[in-house]
């Protein structure tokens, strides 16, 4: 089980609140990836905001990205959307 | 359009930079697209057997598209009935016309959002504020 999580800004990030928690932002971020939590990451280019591939449950998922500083303070907000093995493509093998 | 969070990163690097005594840093390069993120979901309403009498063409045309180095990974959404893939495309109108033509695309019974991606910008702070603990 695999967990996509968008991410997007509640709000545009004041000069002080850039300063203050991104960098804590990004070494926990890092950190997440490090422990195995978040497989994959990508910065989205349509809206600014983190996407990220995550291992698990949406529970767990929900979880971790809860204590990122952004998610505490309610500037970034996470969609979370459960995702799995492509299974249509069973019927290549069942001859369908 | 500037956008805030690249302007913040490199406002955060260099309040940190400054801070640290090394010279102002040049403003990075932009980030380049380098894969889309498609969600397709099945259209509220649609006939679900007519999906599943598509689903064989769909699937061969879909592993095809693979096979061609368009579609770097696949996955079936487990909260409602889609698909997600990550394409090697970095165009989206591309994408959208790739994806379109497939067959449950062309039948209208499967529409995509998609989401350029790139490399997460924020990590260059890392190479930015001096770490000597």
């Amino acid at each position: 089980m695999k967990v996509f999580a968008i991410g997007r800004f509640t709000q545009p990030l004041s000069a002080e609140e850039k300063a203050r928690i991104l960098p804590r932002e990004v070494p926990d971020t890092l950190k997440l990836y490090l422990d195995g939590k978040i497989e994959q990451f990508w910065f989205r280019l349509d809206q600014p905001g983190p996407i990220f591939l995550m291992n698990g449950s949406v529970d767990e998922a929900r979880a971790a990205l809860d204590k990122l500083p952004l998610v505490q303070a309610g500037l970034l907000a996470f969609e979370l959307t459960p995702v799995g093995p492509l299974s249509p493509l069973g019927v290549l093998i069942r001859g369908e | 359009m500037l956008k805030p969070l690249f302007v913040g990163v490199a406002a955060a690097a260099a309040l940190a930079a400054a801070a640290s005594g090394a010279d102002a840093q040049a403003a990075p390069p932009a980030t380049p697209t380098t894969r889309i993120l498609a969600i397709g979901t099945i259209a509220p309403g649609a006939d679900v057997r007519r999906v599943q009498s598509l689903l064989p063409s769909e699937m061969r045309a879909t592993a095809e598209l693979y096979l061609q180095g368009e579609i770097d990974q696949w996955y079936s959404l487990e909260d409602r009935n889609g698909v997600a893939f990550i394409l090697n495309v970095t165009d989206p109108a591309a994408a959208k016309a790739m994806l379109d033509s497939l067959p449950l695309g062309q039948a209208h019974l499967l529409t995509f959002k998609l989401i350029p991606l790139g490399p997460l910008k924020p990590m260059r702070q890392l190479l930015t504020v001096r770490s000597g603990q």
